[in-house]
């Protein structure tokens, strides 16, 4: 074969021996459907709930999910408030809502879009699921529906406390999808609907920016954060974080007592930012958040090491976006530690404290990276 | 490039990141001929070039949040298979299985012959040789795009481009004596 010619044969090759048969291609097509469930934390309650077990749970922390009311506090009301709610009696799409009580529907009305959510609520988070370019209807609720709980999980066999919401916020419930029947459901606790208007004047999509950084827990944005003021994506009773009341007890407390000291022997200074309430698939576990200098890290105590080393050992060494069948979404770089009781979660970027956790707990049984990175609360 | 993203791809990716399966679906499922195809040659395996499309599809999905602008999903996803491919290939637990001899067109005897040699010159070279050939003529992608795709310098890309068809003419003439 000439030279000139080689090129254009082993072009021909190629493509020949690229192009694959249709049943190669089926067969992997075939694999789509053995995906794992990809769902975030904080879809609708109902699809959520019916879920015996969390087969895949996606925590966005920090950085990804809240923005700023987009005029801060002094958001006026915009015009025109949405019709009587009234107007829309009998339409499938209020029943979908959870909380049917009509006389407790404040507002209800369309949006074009879903992903022009900002423009109809500007004081709302940032709602990534609802970044679409499909019709959506929203329902204000004037008082909780009773579908919504925050904070931690009632003790067993008690139920769970009456909210109380934030004055200027309700609860809302946006169906996305035209069609009611098959409308994904997405509820949202205590909005801010400061400047809620059903006839927006501007194009939503043209006004959204990039998160600013944000202060939430490191591992999951979907847990309420001690004092917390913002809305916040409600949690699905399949995800609930264990009991406030469930005790933890000194005994379990001892891994982090010793953690504690150790740190401070080490000359860290060490404080206890808020207790942990993780709803992380396998790390269902209570503890506590500490401020390690201007670092956060977050402490998961366990009953028992057995137990530690069976929750551990499903975490994947390599990449810990593999938790067992959940796949987590890191918010940053996370690091995990394990001695007796505990687990030591890390997912910042300062080496000086990777260094010191690593000469007290020795090297972390697994690493990997995430998304993104928030910086915390300590600093 | 011949796979452009369609006008929907910004409100499919944003589905699929919401778990929606069959929005993914819809965005991989044009791209898995060639992402098979590519793997296929790169590895010289169909069953190793089966199991790095898997393992895209399953770290595309994993990953889809972090694809910032949903227009480059075509690109992304290859660069997934690409990725993955030359993960495979460097563990060096290659099963040479690609046989074209059969379809050669009956008649084509010289042509077949010559297609044998420039397939066993072709599985000779190295995997960086053989990926940006590939991409070269089975994906149709410029320097820049292979550069990007490989995560090199497009200098590199030329060099290797140049170095690997001066490698397959030698191979070739190598086959040809034998």
């Amino acid at each position: 074969m000439k030279d000139q010619g080689l090129e254009s044969e082993l072009r021909a090759w190629i493509r020949e021996a690229g192009t694959p048969e249709p049943a190669d291609v089926a067969r992997v097509a075939a694999g789509i459907d053995r995906l794992p469930a990809r769902q975030r934390a904080h879809r609708g309650w109902l699809q959520a709930a019916a879920a015996v077990v969390v087969v895949v749970v996606v925590v966005v922390a920090g950085v990804g999910l809240l923005r700023l009311p987009a005029s801060g506090p002094g958001v006026p009301p915009a015009t025109p408030l949405p019709p009587d709610p009234a107007a829309f009696a009998g339409d499938p799409r209020l029943t979908r809502c959870p909380g049917p009580d009509p006389d407790n529907v404040l507002y209800a009305f369309e949006m074009v879009r879903a992903a022009d959510y900002p423009a109809h609520l500007p004081a709302m988070l940032l709602s990534p699921e609802l970044d679409v370019d499909v019709p959506a209807f929203v329902v204000v609720y004037r008082s909780p529906p009773g579908i919504v709980h925050g904070g931690a999980a009632p003790p067993r066999g008690e139920t769970w406390a009456p909210r109380s919401l934030t004055p200027g916020s309700h609860d809302v419930c946006v169906l996305v999808g035209s069609d009611p029947t098959t409308a994904e459901i997405n509820i949202y606790g205590n909005v801010d609907i400061r400047g809620l208007t059903a006839a927006p004047q501007r194009d939503a999509s043209s006004t959204m920016t990039p998160p600013p950084p944000s202060s939430v827990d490191p591992t999951t944005a979907s847990v309420p954060s001690a004092g917390a003021t913002t809305p916040t994506p409600i949690a699905s009773t399949a995800s609930a974080a264990p009991t406030e009341a469930s005790p933890v007890g000194t005994q379990a407390l001892e891994g982090v007592e010793r953690l504690v000291a150790d740190l401070e022997q080490a000359g860290a200074s060490v404080r206890e930012l808020a207790k942990l309430n993780s709803r992380l698939p396998i790390l269902l576990r209570r503890g506590v958040i500490l401020c390690l200098d201007s670092e956060e890290i977050s402490v998961y105590v366990f009953d028992s090491s057995g137990e530690r080393v069976a929750v551990t050992a499903v975490i994947d060494p390599e990449d810990p976006t593999y938790v067992g069948e959940a796949i987590i979404e890191w918010a940053g770089y996370p690091r995990f530690w394990e001695r007796d009781r505990i687990v030591v979660l890390y997912v910042g970027t300062d080496q000086e404290t990777e260094d010191l956790l690593t000469s007290i707990l020795g090297r972390p049984f697994a690493r990997g990276d995430g998304p993104g990175y928030s910086e915390g609360r300590c600093g | 490039m011949t796979h452009l993203p369609t006008p929907g791809a910004t409100g499919l990716v944003a589905a699929a990141v919401r778990g929606d399966r069959d929005a993914f679906r819809s965005l991989v499922e044009p791209l898995l001929p060639t992402a098979l195809g590519a793997a296929t040659v790169l590895l010289r395996s169909r069953s190793d070039a089966e199991d790095v499309v898997q393992d895209a599809l399953f770290s595309a999905w994993r990953d889809l949040h972090k694809l910032r602008d949903a227009q480059a999903f075509p690109a992304w996803f290859r660069r997934h298979v690409v990725r993955g491919a030359m993960r495979r290939a460097a563990r060096g637990t290659v099963v040479v299985e690609l046989d074209l001899d059969a379809a050669a067109p009956a008649g084509e005897l010289d042509r077949a012959l010559e297609r044998r040699v420039l397939r066993r010159a072709f599985r000779e070279m190295p995997a960086d040789d053989r990926a940006v050939l590939t991409m070269r003529h089975l994906w149709d992608m410029s320097v820049a795009e292979t550069a990007d795709m490989l995560n090199v310098p497009e200098g590199t890309v030329k060099s290797r481009l140049h170095g690997a068809m001066e490698r397959l003419r030698a191979a070739y003439a190598a086959e040809e004596r034998r």
